[in-house]
């Protein structure tokens, strides 16, 4: 339970921080994902470039009035106590909160929990649903890039070698201020099993976005049955007839807590369950699924 | 009641605050691990990756020349200098392999240490690991127990053929064998108006300590000594162990434990343990090892529960229960007698199948069978919830097939009548299993929670309600086995007047400083907080057996008792010379010795104390008494304890028995699977109660280790033996925020067999909530007909249940129809 050694650097600036990246090194944000796995030898970087002093990856900005941006470093906590996000994107404050505990909340990032691609990730379940924008940096400029498209495998990022997640914009507007995130896990404060976000659409035009997490080896925005409910409404044979969608055309995720087949059953429900949240209330915060 | 009357009350019987609280939660308690000795050399465990394998070879050349690395050996190399782990305990059925600390020429299990490294520090330790070459012949993992092909019946012949055995020198993979019966089985059978029968399964979950195991070893090459400083629930057996394995005289021996972060029967043998203490023979430098959680979650002693029985209750139709019929099948990981000590809960399991119920005849079968998994170890529990699980699944299986109210149905058959042979042997002493019944269905208010679960039916939510008798078992005393059954206490009143109390019981969180301090101090007529309790130096304290089996208010506590009732009967006397007024005519208490009925007439236990000592001293204090000084020792043994098998082969093993019963309350959530459990009533009797505040949370926390347990904690293996669940992210224990409510409630029938009336206690809540929440989830699910008699309670399991339900219910009317059909036809 000891690191084999590394090389530590601890750059002030991200241009810095993209030169390290670009020697080999590999990102240390919050620590709860790699810590452990340093630990156990799991993974043996050469570099590890700690972000923690580059205060310009911190924060949440409301410049633009159509968007918010949040720092890649951005702790879960400050995501789940910021006032603007509580009004503006309440289901990103909910899904921070019901990260971890109070002691991973502190620690954690929202870059951090992109990056790592758990396909259980709170945090990229609610951006895949609000169609959030990753930004992307390295030593010779930037690339934009939706957050649904941040991860090619479970626990595989989509960064190329060098790359640095420096932020993340979330478009305002379009029923983002009525979206309502579930999850459900084996107990409060655990990795959900399946977490869901929807984010009911704007007018008659556009229908609702869904993400699905725990269901697919990435999370994933559930087009499918997005398509079944604007056709078939949000009836739980849509939604059921959109997962199996979903399903045959990705690999189903699983592990000792539910084989895929409970998976797609729980969306299934969880979705459900969300569909009429949103189109119910003006915000959710409930507690329970 | 004024001050002074209050400082003259009996510290036995109050919720006063635990003595060692203060030290623990300021992190300044003392575990193996805060200490480091100067030039200490860090040890690292090299493990097999493979569950099954022959060793053919290992080189450990390399790491050896490694920076820092001062030790390194491999397990041929380390045979040369210890002896084989010996066997916990022999009794008759059980077979134990010959393993040593460090594997030779097999590994059994994943994790199984096979190489091991003493370093300047533990990066480096854990970097020569990584330089010592294995090659090993990979066999096939023998990863479950077939329960089709166990033979039950016959006579030594492989019990699952199929299978590679584990251990070459076996004939099968077979570690137990035991088989009991009494009275006319067969005949009650016949004789019966309904037979119910169940498949109850509970799968592997285990003991997770927060302090996994930590040993720091010194051995002084001089002078041929060693300490060992280690986190275990028995430190005289421990000493007495490394001896035998180290060939050193128990004199130069010396074992220390101070605080110990929780046992709950998983540090009650030397395993690993032993590899750093063989570093510190072989370097003569004091070598640490505190593992981390993954190797207690791949190595430690993690095998527990993994049971299925097959079952049959005769009864009458008026509820009465005429005969039980058990086959307990196992599978113990690659051995419960010497790498770990869980064995035996299978025996203890069968012999309290009958639980608090008269059931006269009765026929069990208890096989376990080897797997490649890590050691079947103890767990709170011990097999009381093995019996449990099953007579509470049965009892709510047969009231459904006679169709009579479960709570009736187990009060016409608990017992009421005490002292109770039960006829596997132990007598129940006393107790009061159909009061605490009736006390938790009152507390409960079982009409308003039926009216509710109507009520929320209707609104298609799920409710279901639970209720289980429990019998709690306590003091195991188990013959050819360190686990004997005495326990030993020396109590010494300073001239201070204060008091040290030496016990060889091992505190491991249950609150031993405190509560042994109320019962001295009551004896000797001071405070508690005048009293302090030692432990865990084998130096220091007399040969004691530690904790084990609940055997502290039982064993620990009378012990204690003994020696300080003769302190305070010198003190007494000491006192009437002092005072000019007979013994019999004084009382203690306060901090006084006082004439009774005249306050003016008293000294202070302090002055007593001094005077006996030294002014004027022990000729003219206690002129004529063999021993003159204010100290004691005791050992306490239990006369109901029985080693002598009767014409039966009974044995009793146990002689105490609490008594208890407990009900719940469920949600199911029956499109998530998700089970809320909303609330537990617990009504407990164990006795006199020595501090109320320590015993409900010693059921509060068992209750909660069976909670996580029955619903979501549980070790897996990949289909090549790997294991999934590795830390504590994937072994989920419960967490403050799913704990459900438990309310706890006391009875006290006192022990007619200890001392202070005592029963032991502290596995209670593992005992009953696995069957309770089994019968509340499935009374939840009644309207779908699901039977739940399997766990984990997961939500797939839930989800697979009720579908299983529909399918049943929809295959059988069709069934129906199509005979209605035909009956037309």
């Amino acid at each position: 339970m000891r690191p084999a050694s590394f090389e530590y650097v601890r750059p002030p600036s991200t241009a810095e921080a993209c030169r390290a990246l670009a020697d080999g090194g590999t990102a240390l944000a919050g620590g709860q994902s790699l810590l452990p796995l340093l630990k156990l030898r799991a993974v043996r970087p050469a570099l590890v470039v700690d972000l923690n002093r580059i205060t310009e990856l911190q924060g949440i900005g409301n410049g633009e009035a159509t968007e918010l941006a949040i720092g890649a470093m951005t702790r879960h906590q400050h995501v789940a106590d910021d006032p603007v996000v509580a009004s503006a994107v309440p289901l990103l404050a909910e899904a921070a909160r019901r990260t971890g505990d109070m002691q991973v909340r502190a620690r954690g990032t929202i870059g951090g929990n992109v990056c790592f691609a758990d396909p259980r990730a709170n945090m990229s379940t609610a951006l895949v649903a609000l169609g959030a924008v990753a930004v992307v940096e390295r030593t010779a400029g930037s690339r934009q890039v939706p957050v649904a498209e941040m991860f090619s495998d479970t626990r595989v990022s989509a960064l190329r070698p060098g790359e640095l997640l420096t932020r993340l914009h979330v478009p305002l507007g379009a029923g983002a201020d009525r979206g309502v995130y579930l999850e459900f896990a084996p107990q409060p404060n655990g990795v959900p099993i399946v977490n869901v976000a929807v984010v009911p659409g704007d007018g008659e035009l556009a229908g609702p976005r869904i993400a699905v997490g725990g269901l697919l080896r990435t999370t994933c925005r559930a087009t499918q049955v997005e398509k079944a409910v604007r056709l078939e409404g949000a009836t739980s044979a849509a939604i059921r007839r959109g997962i199996e969608g979903l399903l045959a055309d990705h690999e189903g995720y699983a592990d000792p807590r539910g084989d895929t087949a409970y998976r797609a059953r729980l969306a299934s429900v969880l979705i459900g369950r969300g569909l009429e949240r949103a189109a119910r209330g003006p915000r959710t915060t409930e507690r329970e699924v | 009641m004024t001050v002074d009357e209050m400082r003259q009350q009996p510290w036995v019987g109050r919720r006063i605050p635990r003595q060692e609280d203060n030290r623990l939660v300021t992190g300044t308690g003392r575990f193996a691990d805060d200490v480091t000795p100067q030039g200490a050399l860090h040890c690292a465990i090299l493990r097999s990756p493979h569950p099954h394998a022959r060793i053919v070879r290992v080189d450990v050349a390399r790491a050896r020349s490694m920076p820092g690395v001062v030790a390194a050996v491999s397990g041929a190399e380390a045979r040369e200098h210890w002896a084989p782990l010996p066997p916990n305990f022999a009794l008759p059925g059980i077979v134990a392999p010959r393993v040593y600390g460090l594997a030779v020429d097999k590994v059994v299990y994943e994790g199984e240490p096979v190489a091991a490294v003493a370093a300047t520090d533990r990066y480096l330790a854990e970097d020569a690991l990584e330089a010592i070459e294995v090659e090993y012949e990979v066999l096939e993992p023998v990863m479950d127990v077939d329960e089709g092909a166990v033979d039950w019946y016959g006579d030594g012949s492989p019990a699952s053929p199929a299978s590679p055995r584990l251990y070459d020198e076996w004939d099968d993979n077979v570690q137990v064998r035991y088989d009991f019966a009494y009275g006319d089985v067969e005949r009650s059978f016949g004789e019966a108006d309904a037979v119910v029968e169940a498949r109850v399964a509970v799968h592997r979950y285990a003991a997770v300590p927060l302090e996994p195991r930590a040993v720091v070893a010194e051995y002084d090459p001089d002078g041929r000594t060693l300490t060992v400083r280690v986190a275990t629930q028995v430190p005289h057996q421990m000493r007495t162990t490394y001896a035998r394995i180290f060939g050193l005289p128990e004199t130069s021996v010396r074992v220390l434990t101070g605080d110990v972060g929780g046992g709950y029967g998983s540090k009650g043998q030397a395993d690993g343990d032993v590899v750093p203490i063989l570093l510190s023979i072989l370097t003569g430098r004091p070598v640490k090892w505190a593992e981390t959680r993954e190797e207690w979650m791949l190595a430690g002693p993690v095998g527990s529960r993994g049971y299925v029985h097959h079952a049959e209750l005769a009864l009458r139709s008026d509820g009465t229960v005429l005969a039980l019929r058990d086959r307990l099948l196992a599978d113990v990981g690659c051995d419960g007698v010497v790498r770990a000590i869980g064995l035996a809960a299978l025996i203890v399991g069968a012999t309290y199948i009958p639980g608090p119920y008269r059931i006269d005849a009765y026929d069990v079968r208890v096989r376990g069978l080897v797997t490649n998994k890590p050691a079947y170890g103890a767990y709170r529990g011990y097999g009381k919830d093995i019996a449990n699980q099953l007579i509470e699944r049965l009892m709510d299986k047969a009231a459904a097939a006679l169709g009579m109210d479960p709570l009736e149905l187990r009060r016409r058959n608990l017992l009421t009548e005490f002292p109770h042979e039960i006829c596997t042997g132990p007598i129940i002493e006393s107790g009061s299993f159909v009061e605490c019944l009736d006390l938790v269905q009152e507390k409960m208010d079982l009409p308003a929670l039926r009216r509710e679960q109507e009520r929320a039916r209707a609104n298609g939510r799920f409710l279901g309600v639970g209720v289980v008798s429990t019998m709690e078992p306590s003091a195991g005393a188990i013959p050819m086995s360190v686990f004997s059954g005495f326990e030993s206490a020396t109590v010494r009143l300073h001239p201070d007047g204060t008091v040290t109390a030496l016990t060889g019981l091992q505190p491991i969180g249950q609150g031993v400083q405190t509560s042994y301090a109320q019962v001295v101090a009551d004896c000797v007529g001071v405070s508690p907080a005048d009293v302090r309790v030692r432990w865990g130096d084998t130096d220091a304290v007399p040969y004691g057996l530690g904790a084990y089996a609940s055997r502290g208010a039982t064993f620990g506590v009378a012990a204690a008792h003994q020696a300080a009732t003769e302190v305070g009967r010198k003190l007494l006397l000491a006192a009437s010379v002092a005072l000019e007024v007979t013994p019999d005519d004084l009382e203690l208490g306060g901090g006084t010795v006082r004439a009774k009925g005249s306050p003016g007439t008293a000294m202070d236990v302090a002055d007593v104390a001094q005077r006996t000592y030294f002014q004027p001293g022990p000729y003219a204090m206690l002129p004529g008494e063999k021993e003159p000084v204010l100290e004691a020792s005791a050992v306490y043994t239990n006369p109901e304890v029985n080693w002598l098998p009767d014409e039966h082969g009974r044995l009793r093993i146990y002689p105490t028995h609490g008594s208890g019963a407990m009900g719940c309350l469920v949600e199911v959530d029956v499109e998530t699977g998700g089970v809320d459990v909303r609330k537990v009533w617990y009504v407990h009797d164990s006795g006199r109660l020595i501090n109320p505040g320590i015993v409900e949370n010693q059921l509060i926390g068992s209750s909660v280790q069976a909670f996580g347990g029955t619903m979501f904690e549980q070790i897996v293996y990949d289909d090549a033996g790997t294991l999934l669940t590795r830390t504590l992210g994937d072994y989920q224990l419960p967490n403050a925020a799913s704990v459900p409510d438990i309310e706890v409630s006391h009875i006290e029938t006192p022990s007619p067999i200890t001392p202070l009336g005592t029963k032991g206690l502290g596995e209670g809540g593992h005992i009953g909530i696995g069957a309770v929440l089994l019968s509340a989830v499935e009374d939840a699910l009644r309207p779908f007909g699901a039977e739940v008699l399997e766990t984990p309670l997961t939500p797939p399991r839930i989800l697979q249940l009720i579908d299983r339900a529909r399918e049943s219910r929809a295959r059988e009317s069709r069934a129906q129809t199509a005979g209605a059909v035909r009956d037309d036809v």
